[in-house]
């Protein structure tokens, strides 16, 4: 990289550890408009390194949502980059290390269709679309596992922003509804496609 | 999952964002964990109390001094290691803490050892001793343990079971160093049993219970 490339990229680095310090002290601007400028450079690294662009997605919503959780470990007198490549490249990591596990013991959030019987726009309320067979299932889960099938399916969450909601990690969430899916399964008595 | 939803959820993380206070610096940390050891020993030594032999075997057992250099320096590095390893981007830091912890332990316990084949590997220490000592450490570990393990829990646990070894390989060393103190025997194969060897054995009792509390505090 040329000098002026790399002074370049030291002021934007820069610029965001300012907008961070902000953050932590509560600017809700400031933050909004750091993840926006993260969210292509994150959304580069995390491509580069993951073999599956579907799953890529995910990783960059748990990388942002990492960049949440760790934002108090910044310290305005250092260097962002480090801060952020560690907090991302984590991101990654796990993904990795989970990918097989996950893939093992997870059903994809598109087979809620199979249970349900139907299509169910996800932008449906909860009340409607629903058959009265699906919804007594749905009423006999455990309310964490009622909970996660309801805000990815019927209210149309992001896994990550589901689990933000929850106030849990995006992978012990996916656990929660893959556990209400097998659930409804059984209750219902359908199969797999 | 699709880049609309990761918009989605850049909005929600800024809507619901809350001030936070920033971790210490790195310095600040350490400086607070070598008062919070001095305090600690200090507060140990005052109920256990401070060997009388204390000079005499500085002066003629160099394996005693060693080990005390030795346990210093893991403690401090141990502590340096636990601090980093808690805030991303430090993991330099973190790994030369958690190096230099084993290889002043290592190279201490070498000294030790070879202070013991000086005398032909004669073992004069008292029955019943060295379970004395490490009781004593072990117990002290506990306590040393917390303000550590505190420390991880207050930053970003990214990696629970480095975290879990610095941090009780440094709770093992001021306890050890505490031990060291008190306890009037020089003898090296009580040293290298008694006081050397806790760091070591508090790591490996105790990682994957500490590992496995900081994984539940990360989730």
């Amino acid at each position: 990289m040329k000098a002026d490339e790399r002074g370049e990229r030291a002021a934007v680095e820069a610029r965001w550890g300012q907008s961070m310090a902000a953050a932590q002290a509560g600017d809700e601007k400031a933050y909004g408009d750091l993840l926006a400028e993260l969210l292509p450079v994150v959304r580069r690294w995390v491509r580069s390194r993951l073999f599956d662009p579907n799953a890529a997605e995910d990783v960059v919503q748990n990388a942002l949502l990492n960049i949440h959780r760790a934002r108090h470990t910044y310290r305005a007198e250092r260097p962002f980059g480090p801060w952020l490549r560690a907090v991302v490249r984590n991101a990654v990591t796990d993904s990795l290390r989970e990918g097989g596990r996950r893939r093992e013991r997870e059903v994809a959030v598109e087979s809620f269709d199979d249970i349900a019987g139907e299509a169910i726009p996800a932008s449906d309320p909860l009340a409607a679309g629903l058959s009265p067979e699906l919804s007594r299932a749905l009423e006999m889960l455990p309310e964490k596992q009622r909970r996660a099938v309801e805000l990815i399916h019927l209210e149309g969450l992001s896994v990550a922003a589901a689990a933000l909601r929850v106030g849990v990690t995006p992978g012990a969430l996916k656990v929660r509804a893959h556990r209400g899916y097998q659930a409804l399964r059984q209750r219902l008595g359908r199969r797999p496609s | 999952m699709n880049e609309e939803s990761t918009t989605d959820l850049i909005r929600e993380l800024s809507q619901e964002l809350e001030a936070v206070r920033p971790v210490p610096s790195l310095r600040t940390a350490l400086g607070m964990a070598v008062v919070g050891w001095l305090a600690f020993g200090s507060a140990a030594l005052a109920l256990i109390g401070v060997q009388s032999a204390l000079w005499e075997n500085a002066t003629t057992h160099p394996s005693f001094v060693a080990l005390f250099v030795g346990l210093g320096v893991a403690a401090l590095a141990a502590t340096l290691a636990t601090v980093a390893g808690s805030v991303p981007g430090r993991d330099a830091a973190a790994r030369a803490g958690l190096a230099i912890a084993l290889s002043a332990m290592l190279l201490a316990g070498g000294l030790c050892l070879l202070s013991l084949a000086a005398l032909g590997f004669d073992d004069a220490t008292p029955a019943g001793a060295n379970a004395m000592c490490l009781r004593r450490a072990a117990w002290l570990s506990v306590v040393a343990a917390v303000p550590l393990v505190a420390f991880s829990v207050r930053g970003w646990v990214a990696r629970p079971w480095i975290g879990a070894v610095a941090s009780l390989v440094g709770a093992g060393a001021v306890a050890s160093l505490t031990v060291h103190l008190s306890c009037s025997l020089a003898e090296p194969s009580h040293l290298l049993i008694g006081h050397a060897s806790m760091p070591l054995l508090a790591a490996l009792r105790a990682t994957p219970f500490v590992a496995w509390r900081l994984k539940r505090v990360a989730r």
